[in-house]
Parts: structure tokens; C-alpha cells; sequence
């Protein structure tokens, strides 16, 4: 019999072929055929799609399944190699360390030449038909074959095998066949459905099918239309044709090697010739090669940041947590840069504090709203620049919103990020940081009629009120002179209100703020 | 069937997260936690979550965008970015991970202790007002945004979380500008149904109202307000809602109110659900 094979493959619209975890393989020397489609929420789907593939055409004796147990090793020999690179990534880790598993279905198709017979398995939502020649009624005479029950619904929960185990879903669905004259057709779901819903209109289509521009041609104008869904894509179709001999004999042979699409497409990426290295690597390298081209930054991942030396603590879990995590592993220039302002920030609360010519005892309480230490050196210079102007009448406290804002908070990062975003947005929080404390101590004070001691805490005038007899001896004019400073202050102290008002109007977010984000849309 | 298209690399879905981080968030919550804490560590650990599910290995796939939007976490009625980005750049740079014990399967019937690293993607903070209404506000910006760029893609979902009514600072006008800010992102049209708003209200031990379809029998002004700021469930969402323990009608409203530590994390995950999408 002459047997002529196509094989064509495609990723979904939006990702690379290197993304691509259906995968289909084939095997002349024993006419083995076999399609899997790797789960694309499991852990390395395109690792386990291909070693199943591989190894079912590879085994002579495929009914004892051996070849899944031969899968499942190769498949954990990769993991453990990708694991014991330097720069893994932290969620590879996790799912390793959460022993997640690899799920893939399977179509496997033998033909026993001496026999003249075909038999097939299948689990999962792929399928395999044969259509005889010469049919005249799909729903009559096509055979499917899949572990999918009638009637036929497709969803993202289909029958697997697993790369772990033997936590497999589903029951194998097995079929023998006499070899006679028609067309096998194997395909991973998206296909599938297309294919039972067209029926003969589908048949006729896939068999125009010559090459695989033309199968990615109708496959990109059928998902547009809606008519097929938007998914990694494989068929491998082999037609059967009698001779007047018994024996097989390949006439024909196109199939689309995964493998070179992506090669071929990381050299159009690049604009350069591919990495010389096995073709596992290959696939991987020319993955994470052409994310980055394709806009997903690459930004400092934190896989060889430095690791803070805190013992070990008990287990805790979200609702139940004791303890304060074992370690921190910090973005190491991230850290090293709030370090080094945070140093900063003390070396200046510190000469504010000599700044006063007079004892001052600092008043102000512990700032419990945030951990953030540098929020509550903040405070302490704050307060003590509000006495300062209570002392020389204004000028000091204006510096609020003059020298401060623009001598420390432009120094200052208030979260460790790699982005440049928000900037503005930002400083200004800085500011209003520092004006909320002023304000939410004056609004305080005024509140629960401490405004007069707040305002009074002077220790010059307090020790002039406390001392009777230095009153009595005061001049008129003195006296007034007071009057006319603390009113002066007053007023002082209202305008700065009303232009903390004005800068927490101006804290809302800008267009600027929303544009940024849409921006990256 | 609205809000029911699913999270695709070709279609993301779109998730903001408004998180008040005003002052009254420093009050405790749960074993030595306050809110704002709590609040952070249930988004990090969802966010983590959605990283593992759309991993497929070594690559994250961008199903989602993500907005983490907080409003009174630099003082006053400050409203912030904190973070907005694709799936995978939170997951290739998180602010830190930390790493914790935890106890998994050996495969061979035992236990073994590994360390485990958890992302943060973003800190407790508690510090200013509650300018809901002008969160909100900012949401409807991001999401015309959104749907000018994205027509194709699900309609965004909004979870809101909260300690307490707007406030502003001075009057009573933010409730009102609250509810005026969320009907106009309610009415929004988008190809697959009108932007979602789920809130949520974090308690103080108080009995918990939620879901459900009607405010004639809710106790307070803060239910009440939820009500009406939030969406009704769609029937995409009714099997998530039932899936993390959520009793409700086809009318029900998708807010609860006093809740406590567990229905907390619940409520984030069956917001960020995407419907159907995530159940297994």
C-alpha cells in the first residue's frame, strides 16, 4: 500500500512557535504515528508532549504502555537540568518544589504491516478519524476515536497524562482496524472541533492542504472569522492507497518539523543565525531569547540577589502567621539604594535637631501608620520645624514646602521598584507625607483644644507665663509686641492650611498618571 | 453571555485592584496582624497564584493585566499607582521574595520541609483618608483606557477593599461621589458586557452581609453603600462565587461586608477568578 504523509503545525495567534505545546511525531521504520497536546497551565507541557510523542514511535511494543513510564523519566531528567541552571526563576522553583506535574493528551496510531491491520489509543481531547475512501455519510462511516464522550463538548479539562506518577485522568480509549483504502487523520482539539463540526466541507478543505503556508494561511482566516478556535494547532494526515502489494511503501512525505519553525523564526526575530546547541536547548534558548524581543522586558529578575542570614522560622501560613518571614532576599541594588538614603535621611534629622539655639523637648508620638523608618525620622525633623517657626515667626516652617521638598525628598524612593513610573507622583507623596504629619498634629490640636499649648510650646513664652513675676514687669509695649507676633503666627499657621488644601488637591491623580498606565496596555 | 470571554495571550483580562490604605487600616485584625497587612499579604499571595497557574514553565503567559491602585497610602486623598503591569512583570520582578518553611509531599508517602519563596508585589501601608470616589474615578480613566486599546478583550473587573465609608477629609460628599464615580464605570459598554465591581469590607468581627439582592435588609450605611456600588453577579461568576463558599441568587450583588480574615482571601480570589477560566 502507498502511504502519502502530511504533517502541519501552528501556535496560538499570539505567541511564538516556540510557545507551541502540541507537538506530533512519526516513525517509518516501525509506521508509528502519535500527536499529543501539552497542557498549557502544567509544567513544561511542550517537554512532555514531545517525549511522549517521541517514545511511543520509538517502542516496538506499545500495548504493555511501557513508553509512558520512559517518558515520564526523560521528561523529570529536563526538569531537573533546568532546575540546576544559575538564573532559574522563582516560580519555576515553586512548581518544582510543588512537584507540579506535566499534563499532555495522546493520540498513538501503529500499522502492523504482516497483519494488515490498524490499532490506536487515545486520551485527551485530540482525536484520530479515518475516513474511508469513497464515504458517502461522515456522521455513518468516519471513525473517531478519542477519550471525549458523547455527546462531544470541548472545554479546557481534558483527559491527560501525567509526567509524575500515575495521576492520570481519564480512560485510554483503544481501536483496532483492518488497513484498507481511506485517510487517517490525527489532531489535537482546536482542529478537532473544527473538523466534527464542518464534516465532509472539512474533509475536502484539509485534504487541499499542501504545504504548511498554506494550512497557516486558512488557519489564521478561520480564526479570525471565529470559526476556529484560537489554539495550538497539529494534524498529521496519512492516506492509504492499494497496490497491487501487500507492503507498505512511503511515497510521500511533508511533514513540518516544529523544530525548524522555530529556529527559522528566531532567526527572523534576530536577524541572525541560531545558537549551534541539542535541540532541547535550542527550543529553550530561542524561547527566552525572543521574549525579550517581543516587548516582554526582561526586567532584573531577582534570581542572583543576595540572601539576608535570619534563622529559620516555624511554618506559617497566611491566616495563622507567627512570625515575620526567615529571609529576606532583596533587589541588590534596590536595597543597597534605600540603605544608603536612609543613612542620608538620619544625617539630616540630625543637624535640623541642633539647629534651635534652645533646649526642645521633642513632643511628638510615634508615627504607628507606617513601619517605614524614614516616615518617622521625618516626623521628628517636622515637629521640630514647626517649634522653630512658632519661635522665629514663619520662615522656618515655609521651608515645608521650599528647601525640604527639594533638598530630601528628590533623594528619596519611598518602594524598592525597577520602573520608572510614577515619579511625580512620588515626590509629591513625600511632601504630602511630611505636610499630613503637620497638618493631622495641628488639626489634633485644634480639635482637642491643645491648640494654645501647641502653639505655646515655647519655651521662651512658657517660661515668661510660668514665671507671674516676669509678667508683672513686663511693658506695655513688650506685651503688644507679643500680641502682634503671635497673631502674626496664627496667620502664618492658617496659610500653611490652606496651602496643604491646595497641594492635597493637587495629590489626586493627573491624566499623566492614567496615561502612563494605558501606555503600557 | 456577558463577561464570560476568557483569558487569553491574544485577549488578556484586565484586574484592578483599589485598596484603601488609609489610616484606620494600622487597626488589628487577625493573629497579630493589622488590615492593611493583612490586606497586602491576601493580594501578594493572590497575585502569586495567578503567576503559577499561567506559568507554563520557565515563561509566564500575559493572560491578565494587573492595576494595584491605592488610595490614601500617601497621605490625605492621595490616590496611587502602585503597580500596573502584564502578568509576567510582576512575576520577573517583584519588590522582594521572602522565603518560608512549608511542608510538601516527598512523592513517596513522607513529608519534607523546603523553603519556599514568596513574592511581594506590594506593601502594608495605612496612612491617609478614604478618597474612594476619586479612586474610582481614576479606575474609569484606566479602564476607557483599556477598552479603547483592547476592544476585543474581557470587560475589566474591578475588586475593591476597604475598612471604611469614603471620606475626604472635610463634608460628606465623598459617599456620593463614590457611588456617582462607580455607576459611571457600571455603565460603561464593552463588547463582552459592562466592567465588573466587586467590594469588599473588612470587618471588626461584626456579623457578615453579602451577595445579596436586595439592601432592604442590610444593617448599615456602609452595606448599603456597597450595594450599590457593585455589580451584580454574572452567570459566569456564579459557579467561581459558589466554588469559594459564597451563597447566592442570579441577582445577587457581588459585596460583602464585615468580612473577616478567610472570606477576605476568598473574596480576592473569586474576584480575580476570571469567571470560569480558573476553576478546576
Amino acid at each position: 500500500m502507498n502511504l502519502s504523509i502530511k504533517g502541519f503545525i501552528t501556535c496560538k495567534g499570539a505567541e511564538l512557535y516556540s510557545d507551541c505545546a502540541d507537538y506530533y511525531s512519526s516513525n517509518p521504520d516501525n509506521h508509528s504515528f502519535c500527536i499529543s497536546d501539552g497542557v498549557s497551565k502544567s509544567f513544561f507541557p511542550k517537554l512532555w508532549s514531545k517525549n511522549i510523542c517521541d517514545k511511543f514511535v520509538q517502542t516496538e511494543v506499545k500495548d504493555n504502555f511501557q513508553f509512558i513510564g520512559e517518558a515520564q523519566k526523560q521528561w523529570q531528567s529536563q526538569i531537573e537540568e533546568i532546575i540546576a541552571q544559575p538564573h532559574v526563576k522563582w516560580y519555576t522553583k515553586a512548581q518544582y518544589n510543588k512537584r507540579s506535574p506535566a499534563l499532555a493528551t495522546f493520540v498513538g496510531l501503529e500499522f502492523v504491516e504482516n497483519d494488515l491491520k490498524w490499532k490506536a489509543w487515545a486520551l485527551g481531547d485530540s482525536f484520530l478519524f479515518f475516513v474511508p475512501k469513497n464515504y458517502k455519510d461522515f456522521d455513518g462511516e468516519v471513525i473517531k476515536l478519542s477519550s471525549k464522550q458523547e455527546p462531544i463538548e470541548f472545554d479546557n479539562f481534558p483527559d491527560y497524562y501525567s509526567s509524575i506518577g500515575k495521576n492520570h485522568k481519564g480512560d485510554l480509549q483503544t481501536f483496532e482496524g483492518k488497513l484498507e483504502e481511506g485517510t487517517f487523520f490525527l489532531m489535537t482539539d482546536a482542529l478537532a472541533e473544527w473538523f466534527i463540526s464542518g464534516k465532509e466541507k472539512a474533509i475536502d478543505i484539509a485534504n487541499t492542504w499542501k504545504d504548511q503556508i498554506e494550512f497557516e494561511d486558512y488557519v489564521a482566516t478561520e480564526r479570525k472569522n471565529g470559526n476556529l478556535t484560537d489554539d495550538d494547532s497539529a494534524i498529521l494526515i496519512m492516506k492509504l492507497e492499494s497496490t497491487p502489494t501487500g507492503v507498505l511503501v512511503y511515497s510521500t512525505t511533508e511533514i513540518t518539523s516544529l523544530e525548524e519553525l522555530i529556529q527559522k523564526q528566531e532567526l527572523e526575530i534576530r536577524g541572525t543565525e541560531p545558537l549551534e546547541l541539542p535541540e532541547e536547548e535550542n527550543v529553550l534558548s530561542a524561547e527566552a531569547e525572543s521574549r525579550e524581543e517581543f516587548g516582554k522586558e526582561e526586567t532584573n529578575t531577582p534570581s542572583g540577589f543576595e540572601e539576608t542570614t535570619e534563622p529559620p522560622s516555624e511554618p506559617s501560613e497566611l491566616l495563622n502567621e507567627e512570625n515575620v518571614p526567615t529571609s529576606r532576599t532583596e533587589l541588590g541594588q534596590g536595597a543597597e539604594k534605600v540603605q544608603e538614603v536612609e543613612i542620608i535621611e538620619y544625617e539630616l534629622v540630625q543637624e535640623e535637631m541642633k539647629k534651635p539655639e534652645f533646649p526642645i523637648e521633642e513632643t511628638q508620638e510615634e508615627i504607628p501608620r507606617q513601619e517605614n523608618s524614614i516616615t518617622k525620622k521625618r516626623f521628628g525633623k517636622m515637629a521640630l520645624s514647626v517649634n522653630q517657626v512658632l519661635y522665629e515667626a514663619g520662615t522656618i516652617f515655609l521651608n515645608i514646602f521650599g528647601e525640604s521638598k527639594n533638598s530630601e525628598m528628590e533623594q528619596e524612593p519611598i518602594v524598592e521598584k525597577n520602573n520608572e513610573k510614577g515619579e511625580i507622583i512620588k515626590n509629591e507623596a513625600v511632601q504630602v507625607t511630611e505636610i499630613e504629619s503637620v497638618e493631622n498634629q495641628l488639626d489634633t490640636a485644634e480639635k482637642d483644644g491643645e491648640n494654645a499649648e501647641l502653639l505655646g510650646n515655647i519655651p521662651e513664652v512658657e517660661k515668661k507665663e510660668d514665671n507671674p513675676t516676669c509678667e508683672s514687669e513686663k511693658s506695655e509695649g513688650l506685651i503688644e509686641s507679643e500680641k502682634k507676633e503671635e497673631s502674626k503666627i496664627q496667620k502664618e499657621v492658617e496659610s500653611s492650611i490652606t496651602q496643604e488644601k491646595t497641594v492635597r488637591e493637587n495629590l489626586k491623580p493627573t491624566n499623566e498618571a492614567a496615561k502612563q498606565i494605558t501606555n503600557k496596555f | 453571555m456577558n463577561n464570560s470571554k476568557q483569558w487569553s495571550s491574544a485577549t488578556p483580562g484586565y484586574i484592578i485592584f483599589l485598596i484603601d490604605q488609609s489610616g484606620s487600616m494600622a487597626e488589628d485584625y487577625t493573629n497579630g496582624q493589622d488590615k492593611a497587612g493583612f490586606t497586602a499579604r491576601a493580594i501578594n499571595r493572590m497575585i502569586n497564584d495567578l503567576i503559577l497557574t499561567n506559568s507554563a514553565g520557565d515563561k509566564i503567559k500575559d493572560r491578565v493585566f494587573i492595576s494595584l491602585i491605592g488610595y490614601g497610602g500617601s497621605g490625605g486623598n492621595s490616590v496611587d499607582d502602585v503597580r500596573s503591569d502584564y502578568l509576567s512583570s510582576f512575576a520577573n520582578s517583584p519588590l522582594r521574595l521572602e522565603k518560608v518553611k512549608k511542608k510538601v509531599s516527598d512523592g513517596a508517602g513522607g513529608l519534607i520541609e523546603i523553603d519556599e519563596e514568596m513574592p511581594i508585589f506590594i506593601e502594608s501601608i495605612s496612612n491617609g483618608l478614604t478618597p474612594m470616589g476619586e479612586a474610582l474615578k481614576f479606575t474609569k480613566e484606566l479602564i476607557d483606557g483599556w477598552i479603547s486599546k483592547k476592544p476585543d478583550n474581557p470587560a475589566p473587573v474591578v475588586i475593591n477593599i476597604s475598612d471604611g465609608l469614603p471620606y475626604e477629609g472635610s463634608g460628606d460628599e465623598e459617599p456620593n461621589k463614590t457611588i456617582v464615580a462607580a455607576q459611571n464605570i457600571l455603565n460603561i459598554s464593552t463588547a463582552d458586557g459592562n466592567p465588573l465591581i466587586f467590594n469588599v469590607h473588612i470587618g471588626d468581627g461584626k456579623q457578615e452581609f453579602g451577595f445579596v439582592e436586595s439592601d432592604s435588609t442590610l444593617p448599615d450605611d456602609q452595606s448599603k453603600l456597597l450595594f450599590k456600588i457593585s455589580s451584580k453577579v454574572p452567570e459566569s461568576y456564579r459557579d467561581a462565587a459558589r466554588k469559594h463558599d459564597f451563597s447566592l441568587t442570579n441577582d445577587s450583588r457581588g459585596f460583602v461586608s464585615n468580612a473577616g480574615p478567610e472570606t477576605l482571601i476568598q473574596f480576592i480570589n473569586f474576584g480575580s477568578s476570571g469567571g470560569t477560566d480558573r476553576i478546576v
